[in-house]
C-alpha cells in the first residue's frame, strides 16, 4: 500500500508543475493589443523596404493615441489607420467592429465582367469557381475563373472544359475581379497553356525579424500539363485581379499564344499569413516578396496588360463589355 | 550537421552492441501495444503567444529485451490532437511521433526491499508537425511549423517487485542536448526546401527534455502482461524563438512475451 501512496504522490507532484516554465499570455488591454500588433507586423511584414515605410514612426505616432483611447472600437479605428498606411490589400484586421482593409482599387474604374452574359450562350458551370460557354456568333470559347480559392477538384475540370471547347478558334480566359486564392490552383490552370517549362515568378521570404531579413530568391516555374492548348488565348484583367490571380497572369503572359487585355492588375504579391491579438482579433499580413522573372516587384504596382482597354460609363449603361469585345478582335486577328 | 546526427546514433548503437556482447544468456523479449490519453500544453513563440492545450489518444508499439542485468527498450508512438485556447480564434492541429530507445544496466546496487535500480542511456527521436487554423472570414496561409529532434540523454529506472506477478517502476530521463531540425523564422508553408531549414546541435540552455514515468505491471498468465502508468514530460528548445511542450499521459500497455 505504501508504494502506491508514494507513487501517487510523485505523480501529483508533477501534475501541473510545467506551468512554472510557461509564461503568462500577454494581458488583454488596449495598449498591449497595440504593442502586439505593432510587433507582429514589425517582424513579419515583408514590404517595409520595398515601400519605404517607416514603421517606427507609426509606433511613436499611434502609441499615445492608443494610450488615450477608451474603448476597443477606438483601438480598432486606430489600428485600421495603421493597416491603411501599409497600402496593401493583403493586410486586414478582423474584429467585432468590422474588417479593416486597404482599397487597392481606390479611384479606378471597376471594369468588372458584369455584362459578359450578353455575349455568351450555352453557359455551363464547372464547380464553384469556373463558368464556361461559347460566344454568340463567333467561334470562340469563354472561361471565367471567379476565384482561385475553391477546392482543387473545381480546377481539375479544366481538361474537360478545354476538350469541350476544342473546336473553337481561340479562348478568352477572364480573371477580372478574381481576388486570388491558391497559387496551386492558379498554376494548375496555367499549366494547361504552357508551351514549355518557364520561370514565371521569383520569391524571397522573411527569415528573420529585421525589415531586410530575407532568404535568397527562389525560382518557381510553370510546367506543361495536359494536352497543351496552342490556339490564341486572351486573358482579361482589371484592378481587382489580385494575388494568386496575378500569379496566373505572370505565367500566362509568358506563353507565345497568350495576350493580356484589360486594365493593370491590383498589385498584391505578399502571400498573407494570419496572426492574432490578445483580445482575440485576427489579422493577416504579407510575408514574402514576389517578383517577375526579371526581378521586378509588382507589389502595389500591378501587372500591365499587353492591350489596355477599359469599359466606359456609357458601356455600363448600354450593357456592353468593351474589354471582352477587344479580346474577340485580338483572337480573330490571329 | 548530418555528421553530428550519425555520430550520436552510432555512439548509441555501439553502446548497446557492446553491452549485448557481454551477456550470453538467452534474452527475454516482450512485444506490446500501448495507448491511453495524452494531454498537451504547447507554446510556440514563433507562431503565437498563446498556450494551447488539449488531448488525444496515442497509439504505439513497445519492444523490450531483458538479458541478465540489461534492458533494451524501444517505444514508438504517434498522436494527433487539436489544441485550443479559450481566448483564441485559433486551433492548433498537432502531430507528434516518437521512436525512443533506451539501454539500461542493472547498477547492482544492493537490493533494498526488492527494488532494482537501472541506469543507462536513451535516444529520443521525435518528429512533430503543427498547423494553426484560423477561423477567419478572410483568406490566408495557416501558419505551419514542426521539428525533428534526436536527443541523447540519461535514464534511470527503479523497479520494485510487489508480488511474484506484479511490479511497480519509476523511470526518469533527461536529455540535455539534441540534434534539431526546425524552422527558425520562416512562416511559409510549402516553399522551403529541406536545405533551408536550420539544422544543428542545441545544448542545455537552449534544449531540455525531461520525462518521468510511473508504471504498474501485472502478469496475466505466463506470457501476457498488462501495465498502466502515468507519464509526465517537458520539452523545451530555443533558436530565435522558444518552443515548449508539456505532456501528462495516462498509459495502458498490453505486452506479450513469446516462448517460454
Amino acid at each position: 500500500m505504501k508504494i502506491f501512496v508514494t507513487s501517487a504522490l510523485i505523480a501529483l507532484t508533477l501534475w501541473g508543475c510545467e506551468k512554472v516554465f510557461f509564461e503568462e499570455e500577454p494581458k488583454n488591454d488596449l495598449l498591449t493589443n497595440f504593442e502586439v500588433f505593432w510587433d507582429e507586423v514589425d517582424r513579419n511584414y515583408s514590404f517595409f523596404e520595398v515601400k519605404g515605410l517607416d514603421w517606427d514612426s507609426m509606433y511613436h505616432t499611434y502609441r499615445p493615441l492608443v494610450a488615450a483611447a477608451q474603448s476597443e472600437q477606438e483601438l480598432f479605428e486606430l489600428l485600421s489607420q495603421m493597416v491603411e498606411a501599409l497600402e496593401d490589400g493583403h493586410v486586414n484586421l478582423v474584429s467585432p467592429f468590422g474588417v479593416s482593409a486597404y482599397n487597392f482599387n481606390k479611384g479606378v474604374r471597376d471594369n468588372g465582367p458584369y455584362n459578359v452574359m450578353n455575349y455568351l450562350f450555352n453557359v455551363k458551370e464547372a464547380g464553384n469557381a469556373i463558368v464556361y460557354s461559347e460566344v454568340s456568333q463567333r467561334n470562340i470559347g469563354y472561361i471565367i475563373v471567379k476565384s482561385f480559392g475553391r477546392a482543387r477538384e473545381d480546377y481539375e475540370q479544366i481538361d474537360r472544359i478545354l476538350e469541350e471547347l476544342s473546336d473553337k478558334d481561340g479562348l478568352v480566359i477572364d480573371v477580372r475581379s478574381n481576388g486570388g486564392g491558391s497559387t496551386t490552383n492558379s498554376q494548375l490552370i496555367a499549366s494547361r497553356f504552357a508551351d514549355k517549362e518557364r520561370l514565371y515568378i521569383k520569391i524571397k521570404y522573411k527569415n528573420g525579424p529585421g525589415h531586410g531579413d530575407f532568404s535568397e530568391w527562389y525560382d518557381r516555374t510553370v510546367v506543361p500539363q495536359g494536352k497543351g492548348y496552342t490556339k490564341p488565348v486572351v486573358v482579361l484583367t482589371n484592378r481587382k485581379t489580385y494575388s494568386s490571380s496575378e500569379d496566373f497572369v505572370l505565367a500566362m503572359r509568358l506563353f507565345p499564344n497568350v495576350t493580356v487585355v484589360g486594365d493593370t492588375t491590383g498589385g498584391g504579391s505578399g502571400n498573407p499569413i494570419f496572426r492574432e491579438l490578445p483580445n482575440g482579433w485576427t489579422f493577416r499580413l504579407s510575408s514574402w516578396i514576389a517578383a517577375d522573372p526579371e526581378g521586378n516587384t509588382f507589389e502595389g504596382v500591378g501587372l500591365a496588360p499587353d492591350v489596355v482597354q477599359w469599359n466606359s460609363r456609357q458601356d455600363s449603361v448600354e450593357l456592353r463589355d468593351r474589354i471582352l469585345r477587344e479580346a474577340f478582335r485580338v483572337i480573330e486577328r490571329q | 550537421m548530418t555528421k553530428h546526427l550519425l555520430f550520436i546514433c552510432s555512439l548509441f548503437l555501439l553502446v548497446t552492441d557492446l553491452a549485448g556482447q557481454s551477456i550470453a544468456e538467452k534474452p527475454a523479449r516482450y512485444f506490446g501495444l500501448t495507448s491511453g490519453y495524452r494531454n498537451f500544453l504547447v507554446r510556440e513563440e514563433l507562431e503565437s503567444f498563446r498556450n494551447f492545450s488539449g488531448g488525444s489518444i496515442p497509439a504505439g508499439l513497445f519492444y523490450l529485451r531483458e538479458k541478465q542485468g540489461t534492458v533494451f527498450e524501444v517505444q514508438a508512438s504517434a498522436v494527433r490532437a487539436m489544441l485550443d485556447n479559450d481566448n483564441s480564434a485559433m486551433e492548433m492541429d498537432i502531430f507528434v511521433s516518437n521512436v525512443d530507445l533506451a539501454y539500461m544496466w542493472d547498477l547492482a546496487v544492493e537490493k533494498w526491499n526488492n527494488t532494482t535500480l537501472y541506469g543507462g542511456v536513451k535516444l529520443v527521436n521525435q518528429a512533430s508537425a503543427r498547423t494553426y487554423f484560423f477561423n477567419s472570414p478572410i483568406g490566408g496561409q495557416n501558419p505551419f511549423s514542426g521539428e525533428f529532434i534526436s536527443a541523447p540523454g540519461a535514464v534511470a529506472r527503479f523497479t520494485r517487485a510487489i508480488t511474484r506477478r506484479s511490479s511497480i517502476s519509476w523511470k526518469i530521463g533527461w536529455s540535455p542536448m539534441a540534434y534539431l531540425i526546425s524552422r527558425d523564422f520562416h512562416p511559409i508553408r510549402g516553399f522551403q526546401t529541406f536545405g533551408d531549414v536550420p539544422k544543428g546541435i542545441v545544448f542545455s540552455g537552449s534544449f531540455s527534455d525531461v520525462d518521468s514515468e510511473l508504471n504498474y505491471s501485472l502478469a496475466l498468465g505466463d506470457q501476457w502482461w498488462l501495465a498502466t502508468g502515468y507519464r509526465w514530460r517537458y520539452l523545451y528548445y530555443k533558436r530565435s524563438y522558444s518552443y515548449q511542450l508539456a505532456n501528462h499521459e495516462l498509459m495502458i500497455r498490453l505486452s506479450f512475451k513469446p516462448g517460454k
